[in-house]
């Protein structure tokens, strides 16, 4: 109650000198397709509902400096703060400090099961786990899946190796992984190898788009068009082509512009309308594109998709 | 006999208020070896990059075969015939011995520096230009660091003289080496010398290779020729008093004795 | 003392060296390590990949990767014989590749209407070779090391590729162009295949068929030929041209070269320029063959250009080094961080261990052999 009167006075006084602010910090290292998109959700929501709107992130990637980030976004007092928490325990310190100093949180994309510990109001976001799981479930209703193998581009990155993970659990097979390198001429010579090595491999898992857009080239290219099924994770104008081409079967779409989006909505409802805030999570994906909405999604792919 | 082939007049190099030559006269002629003698700090150095063209003196004249010259950079110097051999040799360890000896002047066919080398043509003329001063090289392509120290004078010397050195300035050319290869680089001197035509300023502290091989010696202290003379007019202890800067030997005996 | 006379040995100094004959000429030849490295490396990889990795496909793919790698390579050999570094390479195709798709994509700067890819590339070619040139007259001005200034340049153009993607483009990538080299030959320069009838001939002799029985690769990806051009244009310039006499001797001895005038300084910007090229072809062949770009690419790349360099032969502190090395170098370190996933039983993730290996043994083995060559320097 304490909280709530403390962010009511402040946005009280935030309201009358000038219009809401929300600052989000995410952990983009800034160069990957993804954050741009939660930007303009953010920035859209924002100028409709006339407030302010910034977004922050540390280059170095490191959790450290995103944590400081945090830190002095909190020292500026704005009207609410939406956060990613991709490592709950060097992040929760400086989110914790936030909350106690009456700022309206939530959490997106990343940190679901630390998000309402550390007093944020809630979380918007996709599991990693699910995520995987979704595309493994889909693929099993069309039809009995061979050996799968899953293209990783960070594979030091726990979220990402969870997708994996996940695809793999409901296809009840142990985890096939290989690491394809961020350069895209070194993940379409890898995923061929691969192909190559091994004939059994039916169905390919590429976790991002521009790894998708390679392992699709490779698949060709090793003539295995046809004799294997490609899935990916999240969008690009090249991966709907591919998806219209038939040569890949469907995209989990985590939907980045909604995570932004709400949490901003969300926190101007909860400032202006007496604390208004949903009693769950809000999950924001996976949403699937395939060949029957990838025209109507290659609208808007890039910036809103 | 013909004039020297170069003079200074009264050349004067201030570094600020600090005097490093004061009034320097010094003839040099053809086919002579001209010791240029004293102790550290004598000027010796700042004489030579004088001459060189790494410094401009502040007062007084050069004059090459008797013509006034007024250097702005080490280049115009070398394109007066003026060649320096420093110490450190100008030469790069990791290149052959051709590619050292033409360094900077590749001969070449074709256009600009994308030419491309007369490689067969630069081989020959270094073995030619290295057997002539007295070092049969079994390899052109052999690598400079492989070489001994006093080969690698002999090249540079070679080098300088090839490249049109007509005033060949030898700054301690034997002070790092041992002593077989002190007696080659001394030996290489005595070669260019009787080719005639060469004026060679020889720097040294070591008074026993000054008496080995020059015909005339000057002797510097404190910025100043404090002696001069052919061989014939110097005695080895005239030379030895003029070596320690001016002071009798005896005084410094004594001196050391009192410590 | 006659006596002592006539026991001396009638050898000269010149005599200490011994020429040998044509083989041992070859063993002291500065590739001979790296040669060795590769041999076993490729020994290897064939039985241990059952020569999947040498088949059609794995033979295309290698080279696809090799010469990518060997591109840039070449570039950071030769400016580090002449005593430089340049840390911004990887940056550098990064903004290249940006700079390409975003103008294809967007059109050109300053409204001069759409681009074709070989306005794009041409406009791309004069910045990244003005930002080499700046580069380099920085750290000739300024004495500073160019392995801060490059790491300057690093951070700088990955952050302005970044912001330039982040402002016009509103996404840090680009992907779903057009197929240029479907319809312009100058794009096919880059992104297209060469060399089809070794395919086709491949094919004839009953190889070359793929799960379907049909031909299976169709030719060799296009910067396999930017690789031999741009090796053999260095090879030439740097062991027969007085350029190349240039380059060894501003590494060797900054201050001999330029005592015995070398143009030291122009030298070392022309290489800085040189670097940006590679940089520039290498974002090229991967732009006009996927029609992708994103503010990523290139990343680390400037590390594994002087690794391979380093790997070739190449001496770290200047004045050492061969174009012959490099090659031999980029074919090792291509096959090996990639030839790992053609062995099914070792797990892809093992690469880096891989390469890192290999890395050590051939700086250890050029190390021996050049002080071999050298008399120890």
């Amino acid at each position: 109650m304490k909280r709530l009167l403390l962010a009511a006075s402040a946005a009280a006084i935030a309201g009358m000198a000038q219009a809401d602010r929300y600052v989000m910090i995410t952990h983009t290292m800034g160069t990957d397709p993804f954050w741009p998109v939660a930007e303009t959700g953010g920035r859209d929501a924002a100028t409709q509902i006339g407030a302010e709107f910034e977004h922050m992130f540390a280059p170095s990637g490191d959790m450290a400096d995103m944590a400081r980030l945090i830190e002095s976004a909190t020292a500026t007092m704005p009207d609410g703060l939406v956060v990613t928490l991709p490592d709950a325990a060097a992040l929760g310190q400086a989110v914790a400090s936030a909350t106690e100093a009456g700022i309206p949180v939530i959490t997106i994309n990343s940190g679901e099961e630390a998000s309402k510990e550390l007093g944020a109001l809630m979380h918007i976001g996709q599991s990693s786990a699910m995520a995987g799981h979704g595309a493994g479930e889909r693929l099993l209703a069309e039809g009995p899946v061979g050996k799968a193998l899953c293209l990783n581009h960070e594979a030091f990155n726990t979220d990402l190796v969870t997708r994996c993970q996940g695809f793999f659990d409901a296809l009840d097979q142990p985890l096939n992984m290989i690491d394809v390198s961020n350069d895209v001429a070194q993940i379409k010579t890898r995923t061929a190898a691969a192909l190559q090595s091994d004939q059994e491999i039916d169905t390919l898992l590429a976790i991002a788009p521009h790894t998708c857009e390679a392992a699709a080239a490779a698949v060709e290219e090793a003539g295995a068009t046809g004799a294997v099924k490609l899935v990916c994770f999240d969008l690009s104008p090249g991966v709907l082509d591919l998806i219209e081409a038939g040569k890949v079967d469907f995209t989990i779409d985590q939907q980045p512009y909604l995570q932004a989006y709400l949490a901003v909505t969300f926190l101007n409802l909860y400032n202006t309308r007496s604390g208004m805030i949903p009693p769950e999570d809000v999950p924001s994906g996976p949403g699937f594109v395939d060949a029957t909405n990838a025209a109507a999604v290659r609208e808007q792919a890039g910036t809103y998709r | 006999m013909s004039g020297p082939l170069i003079r200074t007049e009264g050349l004067v190099k201030r570094f600020g208020p600090f005097t490093a030559l004061n009034g320097i006269d010094l003839e040099v002629h053809a086919g002579e070896i001209h010791a240029l003698l004293g102790d550290n700090g004598a000027g010796k150095s700042t004489l030579i990059k004088t001459l060189s063209g790494i410094h401009p003196p502040t007062e007084g004249q050069i004059y090459v075969e008797g013509r006034p010259v007024n250097f702005r950079s080490p280049r115009d110097a070398s394109d007066a015939g003026i060649g320096t051999v420093y110490q450190d040799l100008a030469i790069n360890p990791l290149l052959s011995v051709t590619r050292n000896f033409f360094m900077g002047r590749e001969l070449r066919t074709g256009p600009g520096p994308f030419g491309m080398l007369k490689m067969d043509e630069m081989d020959r003329i270094t073995h030619e230009e290295m057997v002539k001063i007295g070092i049969n090289v079994s390899d052109p392509g052999q690598l400079i660091g492989t070489m001994s120290g006093g080969q690698r004078q002999t090249l540079a010397i070679a080098r300088a003289i090839h490249f049109g050195a007509k005033v060949l300035i030898l700054d301690e050319p034997t002070s790092a080496l041992g002593q077989k290869q002190q007696m080659e680089v001394l030996k290489t001197m005595m070669r260019v010398k009787k080719r005639g035509g060469i004026a060679i300023i020889f720097i040294t502290h070591n008074e026993i290779h000054s008496q080995l091989v020059a015909d005339r010696f000057t002797f510097l202290a404190l910025g100043e020729v404090i002696g001069r003379g052919t061989k014939a007019e110097l005695e080895g202890e005239d030379i030895r008093h003029l070596m320690a800067g001016g002071h009798e030997i005896r005084d410094l005996e004594l001196e050391l004795a009192a410590v | 003392m006659t006596q002592v006379m006539t026991n001396m040995p009638k050898r000269t100094e010149a005599d200490r060296l011994d020429r040998g004959g044509r083989l041992d000429r070859l063993k002291r030849r500065p590739e001979i390590g790296v040669f060795l490295v590769m041999a076993i490396v490729i020994a290897a990889i064939a039985v241990a990949s059952e020569g999947n990795a040498f088949n059609a496909l794995g033979l295309k793919n290698n080279l696809s990767i090799i010469s990518q790698f060997g591109i840039i390579a070449v570039g950071a050999c030769l400016l580090m014989i002449a005593g430089e570094f340049d840390l911004s390479i990887g940056s550098m195709i990064g903004f290249a590749g940006m700079s390409m798709a975003m103008m294809l994509k967007w059109g050109l700067p300053f409204g001069l209407g759409p681009a074709t890819p070989f306005t794009a590339f041409a406009l791309t070619l004069c910045m990244t070779l003005f930002l080499g040139w700046l580069i380099g007259t920085i750290v000739v001005r300024s004495k500073l090391s160019s392995f801060i200034v490059s790491l300057a340049f690093l951070f700088f153009l990955r952050g302005l590729t970044e912001v330039s993607f982040r402002v016009i483009n509103k996404s840090t990538q680009i992907s779903g162009l057009p197929d240029y080299k479907e319809t312009s030959w100058f794009a096919d320069l880059f992104g297209g295949q060469a060399f089809g009838w070794v395919y086709d001939i491949w094919f004839r002799l009953g190889g070359n068929a793929n799960r379907a029985g049909e031909q299976w690769v169709a030719g060799f990806d296009m910067r396999v030929v930017w690789f031999i051009l741009v090796a053999g244009a260095a090879y030439v310039v740097l062991s027969r041209t007085q350029a190349g006499n240039w380059i060894y001797a501003t590494g060797d001895s900054q201050a001999s070269a330029r005592a015995n005038g070398v143009p030291v300084d122009k030298v070392r910007i022309s290489l800085f320029m040189l670097t940006a090229f590679c940089a520039t072809l290498f974002a090229a062949c991967q732009v006009f063959e996927t029609n992708t770009a994103d503010a990523a690419k290139g990343n680390l790349k400037e590390l594994e250009a002087i690794a391979i360099a380093v790997v070739g032969g190449t001496l770290m502190t200047g004045g050492f080094g061969s174009v012959i090395g490099v090659v031999f170098g980029a074919v090792t370190f291509g096959l090996v961080a990639n030839a790992v996933f053609f062995i099914p039983a070792i797990d892809g993730s093992f690469y880096r261990v891989f390469v890192g290996a290999v890395l050590l043994i051939a700086v250890f083995l050029n190390e021996s052999m050049r002080k071999r060559i050298t008399g120890g320097l």
